[in-house]
């Protein structure tokens, strides 16, 4: 008799996040997108990855204005 | 990837029935996307010879400084029209072609959606090819502000440059259908159990590329649009002498070009990930990672638009920024380079052509992509901007990279498509010809380019005369060097040994199991995948 099948996890906030950080980087371990299958819907993974688009620009404005500082207070 | 044999007995003998109508008109009215790829693709490849043309014109007034051959306001049209033709004519238009005929037999549906909106979205193609080209004998000439269109030059030119707007709107109006196509097609007509993660990589980059298109593609003919009506309508966007700003221009624009240049880029990637695998014998290495890096490319696309204008003025914050986010973005593009040579890493290698063109495109696009590095540092490319360099770098990736691996992709399906086996010797030549007279070309560009020779100039200084030189006969030898594609095609196609189902031997997926060529109608009964 074969076990019945779980039904697939809900993904939560941390599993989308790391998804998308992982599609940023270019890297996803098979497990990890194995069970990122399971449990991402495409919409999700699609909001997520605009929202990561702006918290990228984010922080690279962040970065910018932590470099201008610097440059300005050296003078 | 298993697949039920009960549904592969679609093969039978009315799939191959008699086209009706006939001649000429079976070619208007067709709504077979095997037909319309086909079309799609002997178009690019017409307008691809037509836009090389104009190169070795170019290329031939190089030869020499001082002005031989052609007339400064000519050569500025050249110039201009190589780069609307051989984005918009060539490239994007063979990547649709590839898309056509193989995203529904990769997927197991039995054409695309939209079979009627397939057959507008190719026939806007030759109207506005006609528009470009004819636009050269109006008086005035075509339009010579480069491909870039940057005014105040567009809104002082002549009628050209109006039909050279129109010729993009109806472009971009057929990329954006058929983009609608392509998507349609993948979500809704998979066959069961054809998941989007089990499809094959070609189709993820196509989906990705035809979201970009969409997304991008109305920027563009609102960019157009606006300088149309500045020519004609008394407004002035982009006139300054109005109250308007030329810069303005510039941001819209790349707003578009950036995207745009994945647009061109991301469908190779899919062809050279399949190639590599097949002829690695291996699965594509880190398969999930590639989709997953070309979806994020798709989304970071669109936050690195100002590299390409750090000197037409803009704060050294807004410098920083664009600098800092295109260093990164280099980061999914340069992991997908380490999954290909992953992927042949203790593979089973054979060098077909296929294979060959597929390794040229990673060495080369790699340069492409460093020199890319270095035009994205502010500092540099204060220096660098519009000089040869720059035209150095872009022929890597658009050349060597979307160029490589179309061809790639052409003699890899060539034997689905035809049913014949290419020249395989004669394909290998047309590889190292290409290879090495694409490097003789452009590789010393990148000198030019440092020792400052500005590019669209029909003149320059005679410490170039060499390097130029040197361009010129690589460039030639290039050029000639595709009348072996030329020739390789059409003899396949007429006399090519007899290609079985599947000729490569590490090859996987469904278009596989249908015999070659492809019969007229595929997967009327879809296959079922396990």
């Amino acid at each position: 008799m074969s076990l019945p099948e779980k039904p697939p996890r809900k993904a939560g906030l941390l599993m989308i996040v790391s998804a998308v950080m992982a599609s940023f980087l270019g890297i996803r371990r098979r497990n990890d997108y194995e069970s990122d299958a399971a449990s991402l819907s495409l919409g999700q993974v699609v909001i997520a990855g605009i929202v990561g688009g702006i918290v990228f620009v984010a922080g690279v404005v962040v970065l910018v204005k932590v470099v201008m500082a610097n440059l300005t207070s050296g003078n | 990837m298993n697949i039920a044999t009960a549904a592969n007995g679609h093969v039978t003998a009315h799939d191959d029935h008699d086209h009706a109508p006939k001649g000429m008109m079976r070619w208007l009215t067709t709504t077979n996307h095997k037909d319309i790829g086909s079309m799609y693709l002997w178009f690019s490849f017409f307008m691809f010879l037509v836009g090389g043309c104009m190169a070795l014109t170019i290329r031939s007034e190089l030869f020499q400084p001082g002005l031989q051959i052609v007339r400064p306001e000519f050569f500025n049209q050249l110039t201009t029209l190589h780069g609307l033709i051989m984005v918009f004519g060539a490239i994007m238009p063979a990547f649709v072609g590839f898309a056509n005929w193989m995203i529904p037999l990769q997927i197991g549906a039995s054409d695309m959606a939209f079979g009627r909106m397939n057959n507008w979205s190719f026939w806007l193609l030759p109207p506005a090819a006609l528009l470009l080209v004819a636009s050269m004998f109006v008086p005035g000439g075509a339009a010579a502000a480069g491909w870039t269109l940057y005014p105040p030059l567009t809104i002082q030119q002549g009628m050209g440059m109006d039909m050279a707007i129109f010729a993009i709107h109806i472009l971009g109006i057929s990329s954006i259908m058929g983009s609608i196509n392509i998507i349609t097609t993948i979500l809704n007509l998979r066959a069961p159990g054809m998941t989007l993660m089990k499809m094959p990589l070609f189709c993820w980059t196509w989906l990705i590329t035809a979201y970009l298109i969409i997304a991008v593609m109305p920027i563009l003919a609102g960019a157009v649009t606006m300088t149309l009506t500045d020519r004609h309508f008394g407004t002035h966007f982009f006139s300054a002498a109005g109250g308007g700003d030329p810069v303005l221009f510039q941001h819209i624009f790349w707003f578009f070009g950036h995207p745009e240049v994945y647009i061109v880029i991301i469908p190779g990637f899919g062809v050279v990930s399949q190639v590599i695998s097949t002829f690695s014998r291996k699965p594509v290495f880190g398969y999930a990672s590639m989709v997953y890096a070309i979806a994020a490319i798709g989304i970071l696309s669109f936050t690195v638009w100002a590299h390409h204008m750090y000197t037409t003025g803009m704060p050294i914050s807004a410098q920083l920024y664009f600098m800092y986010a295109t260093m990164l973005i280099a980061v999914p593009t340069g992991v997908k380079i380490f999954n290909w040579t992953a992927t042949m890493w203790r593979g089973s290698l054979s060098f077909e052509t296929p294979m060959l063109f597929a390794i040229g495109f990673i060495f080369l696009f790699t340069l492409g992509g460093f020199s890319g590095l270095v035009l994205a540092m502010a500092a540099v490319d204060v220096q660098m901007q519009d000089t040869y360099y720059v035209v150095a770098h872009f022929h890597y990736t658009m050349v060597a990279g979307a160029l490589f691996s179309a061809f790639a992709g052409l003699y890899y399906w060539l034997p689905k498509w035809t049913g014949h086996m290419y020249n395989e010797k004669m394909g290998q030549l047309h590889f190292w010809l290409s290879f090495v007279f694409f490097n003789m070309t452009f590789f010393v560009q990148h000198f030019l380019g440092i020792a400052g020779m500005p590019r669209r100039i029909p003149d320059y200084a005679l410490q170039f005369t060499e390097f130029n030189q040197i361009s010129t006969i690589g460039a030639f030898g290039f050029g000639l060097s595709q009348l072996l594609v030329v020739y390789n095609v059409i003899s396949c196609m007429r006399s090519g040994e007899k290609a079985p189902a599947k000729p490569w031997e590490g090859a996987e997926g469904l278009e596989w199991e249908v015999p070659s060529p492809a019969p007229h109608h595929t997967w009327e009964v879809q296959p079922i995948i396990k």
